[in-house]
């Protein structure tokens, strides 16, 4: 439910109504982001700006905790129960299932973080780098191929979704 | 994670439905749950899977991926190696499943592109790949060329020598064993059903002296040589591109030290196996051809036969944790009414009692025998709803369940007043069970069993 | 120690018309695509997500808080498309599991906190220790138990793992039985 501070949803985004996003500052999010049911997105203390392509799923909390806006790139996927309280997102990364990111840590391009991989000491992530938690140890690779993109996962769900979702509404960009 | 720090075994043994390893039935020289014991009907016993009395024969091979069966010749000569799923060398025993497919434009003409669809292999939990080897994509699916081992040759030549020492050896002993063995047509793994062929040929080919072994000789080094360079340089060792030693030790065979000589290896195959009591031959457990299914053509294990003991509720101690109230129950999973008396324990003389669990104290048993109904096949699971909460005894003790094949009752403990240095230590009882059961002949018999109860919270 | 399944606050569930056990404050989605085939009990704070694509619980089966059910998503020649999600009769799947697989079979025991990958499927019998994760993709054979991170096979079940399981569901589904119920759709 949002409280104080103005949400602006790009034509073209899908934000099911079941997703929270509040927060005292401003939220923006770009066209063609799918956002699921239970998401919540929290303006803290800073506004929060999400770019095109971006796939949000059940139970993610992304928050700002920093005066300073957070930005997220384009392409990014955000899957169940993952947590993000970093700096900044680049773009076409993957955030698997109950990931967490808590700390001053900043994501740059093509970047995996496995299922349950978490960090919380500051960090600037370097691109391609591929974090998994094996039994309890954060591995970590370089690997050599960027990741796949999700434009047929989003269009899929853009057509399926608002069938059984209401929407937030949406703004014209401009 | 916090968690995550136990090792999967551990966990393991805390992983079943109801606390098993609180219940042990003695077996010989091992106490066991009863979930994990076999009965043999026919020896009129409980035997457990890891004895000397049972023996496992292998009943099929199959893919553990596919679920498919492999006939044995097949996976003999592929040395129980799948043939068509590999694993990620990165992240441990991952199965490399993904084999995805990119189609690239290869112009031969620049008009016309070419398509052609390559493949290449990614792990779906490390997101290693073979590209990150610099393999060049296959152009179909199932054709991904095989390491060599350096080493192949020299294992051939010790194979070969041990085979010829084992069929030596086989043709000597002359003993009933061996012979009952032989009876066996081809069941055991492995490469004895060419064994099994030799030794019933009895040429004399085992007659001749065997390869002599050529071992290499040990030799005393001087000198030493110096530690790589890039060991004392200021960068120090490229932690990128090293393995990690839980890579190396999963492929013993290459034990890879770079990154980028990490090569897939494929899938092992899983087995169905079957167990045989020693003593009287027969099979105990014979499981379905089929990888899929659940069913077993021979289920004798000891749940279905056996009483089971189980604790009712949490002991209450009393507050210097001296005596307790204990509530036991006991199951009769047969199909007729079954009596049975419980009598308490003493120690063998010549018993190894380091197996067991260490005994702290006495159990008092409010009545010696009872007798419990048949399980009811057509259940009214209605009566489950009646609540356990407050049962009366009755006279002999007994707590009548809403279950009908299971009784419960009522238990003092005593220590013996023994205590060790650990304090909150685990407290074990120990009692015998005497049941009477129905054998071969459909006579009655009574079997005795020595069952050691964990009582401590 | 015997079967001890604690009871549930009677007072936040529905029952169906198949006698399934809904919490009032589960979140299924799409129920028009979700089947209970009855006597299915769904804890609190649970997620069915139905508008993705069918998911189908047996009997008897025991979904626990906080679970999530989620149909996976899989890549073919001309697009994608959600896999249903089936899951078999006197499942127990414990709290905060994330279910991505494509199917699940009878008897299954997933322990807490694990997360099942996509695509992957489940055999009959098998049992997920808990905190596991299954690699999407992993097929479980029958018997097996599975662990650690990405999980591997550490065990074989016990074999009357079938009964005990059937008696621990039962039992649960009876204990939870009152007239207090409210009646649902």
């Amino acid at each position: 439910m949002p409280k104080i501070g103005e949400i602006k949803i790009e034509k073209g985004a899908v934000v099911c109504v079941e997703a929270q996003i509040e927060g005292d500052f401003s939220v923006e999010i770009g066209a063609k982001t799918v956002i699921h049911p239970k998401a919540r997105i929290i303006a803290e203390r800073g506004p929060i700006k999400i770019g095109t392509d971006n796939l949000i799923e059940e139970y993610v909390v992304i928050r700002n905790t920093r005066t300073e806006p957070l930005i997220i790139g384009d392409g990014n996927i955000f899957e169940i129960q993952t947590k993000f309280e970093g700096i900044k997102i680049g773009d076409r990364n993957i955030f698997e299932v109950r990931s967490l990111i808590t700390g001053d840590v900043e994501v740059t391009t093509g970047c995996i973080f496995g299922i349950g991989a978490s960090l919380a000491r500051p960090e600037i992530v370097k691109p391609k780098t591929v974090l998994t938690d094996q039994d309890g140890i954060l591995c970590r690779r370089n690997a050599e191929i960027m990741p796949a993109t999700n434009t047929t996962h989003i269009t899929f769900l853009h057509r399926i979704l608002p069938n059984y979702h209401y929407l937030k509404e949406t703004f014209e960009n401009k | 994670m916090k968690g995550k720090d136990i090792t999967a075994k551990k966990r393991f043994e805390k992983c079943t439905l109801y606390d098993v390893e609180r219940v042990l039935y003695k077996n010989g020289s091992v106490a066991k749950p009863l979930c994990r014991l076999l009965y043999c009907r026919f020896c009129n016993d409980l035997r457990y899977y890891n004895s000397d009395l049972i023996q496992v024969e292998v009943d099929s091979h199959y893919c553990m991926h596919a679920l498919d069966n492999v006939p044995t010749t097949e996976a003999i000569m592929k040395k129980n190696r799948s043939r068509s799923y590999w694993q990620c060398p990165a992240c441990p025993s991952v199965l490399t499943q993904k084999q995805s497919w990119v189609i690239e434009e290869n112009p031969e003409k620049p008009e016309e592109p070419f398509q052609r669809k390559t493949h290449y292999m990614q792990c779906p939990f490390c997101h290693w790949s073979t590209r990150d080897l610099g393999i060049p994509d296959a152009p179909t699916a199932g054709s991904w060329p095989e390491k060599e081992n350096l080493n192949q040759s020299r294992i051939n030549e010790l194979y070969e020598y041990t085979k010829q020492l084992s069929l030596q050896q086989a043709s000597l002993s002359k003993s009933k064993a061996s012979r009952k063995i032989t009876k066996v047509a081809g069941k055991i793994g492995g490469f004895s059903p060419m064994l099994l062929n030799y030794s019933m040929r009895d040429d004399g080919s085992a007659k001749k002296k065997p390869i002599e072994l050529d071992n290499p000789k040990t030799r005393t080094l001087e000198e030493l040589d110096d530690l790589p360079e890039e060991y004392l340089s200021e960068d120090g060792l490229d932690f990128w591109k090293t393995t990690s030693l839980k890579q190396r030790f999963d492929q013993p065979e290459y034990q890879p030290e770079l990154t980028k000589d990490l090569y897939p290896r494929r899938l092992t195959m899983g087995v169905k196996r079957s167990l045989r009591c020693r003593q009287c031959d027969h099979n105990l457990l014979k499981p379905e051809f089929s990888p899929s299914s659940i069913k077993f053509k021979m289920h004798l294990i000891a749940t279905s036969f056996i009483p089971e003991i189980r604790l009712f509720k949490p002991s209450a101690f009393s507050t210097d944790s001296l005596s307790a109230n204990v509530f036991l129950t006991v199951t009769n999973p047969t199909h007729s009414p079954m009596n049975i008396i419980l009598l308490p324990f003493c120690e063998e003389e010549n018993e190894e009692s380091y197996r067991f669990p260490k005994i702290t104290g006495k159990i008092m048993l409010p009545a010696d025998s009872y007798e419990i109904p048949a399980k009811d096949t057509l259940l009214d699971y209605s009566c489950l709803t009646k609540t356990t909460e407050n049962l009366q005894p009755s006279e002999d003790g007994k707590i009548v369940l809403p279950q009908p094949n299971k009784i419960a009752f009522n238990c003092t403990y005593q220590s013996d007043g023994v205590e060790s240095s650990e304090g909150a230590a685990d407290k074990w009882v120990a009692l015998r069970i005497k049941h009477d059961t129905l054998d071969q002949k459909q006579q009655s018999i009574w079997i005795s069993h020595v069952v050691f109860i964990k009582i401590s919270s | 120690m015997e079967i001890r399944v604690e009871n549930c606050d009677r007072k936040h569930f529905l029952e169906t018309t198949t006698r399934n056990r809904v919490s009032k404050m589960a979140g299924l989605f799409g129920s028009q695509n979700i089947v209970l085939s009855g006597k299915v009990f769904v804890g609190p704070t649970c997620v069915i997500r139905g508008d993705l694509a069918h998911v189908r619980v047996g009997k008897y089966s025991m979904i626990r808080d906080g679970t999530i059910l989620r149909p996976s998503l899989k890549h073919f020649n001309k697009g994608v498309a959600f896999v249903p999600l089936t899951i078999g009769e006197h499942c127990l799947i414990e709290e905060n599991v994330v279910v991505s697989a494509a199917q699940i079979g009878s008897f299954v025991n997933i322990g807490k906190n694990a997360v099942i990958g996509k695509r992957a499927v489940i055999k009959e019998c098998a049992v997920i220790l808990p905190d596991a994760v299954l690699a999407p993709d992993t097929v479980v054979p029958p018997f097996a138990i599975f662990g650690g991170a990405p999980a591997r096979p550490v065990g074989k079940v016990p074999d009357n793992h079938q009964e005990a399981i059937t008696e621990l569901t039962t039992t649960f589904y009876q204990n939870t039985k009152v007239e207090d119920f409210g009646k649902g759709k």
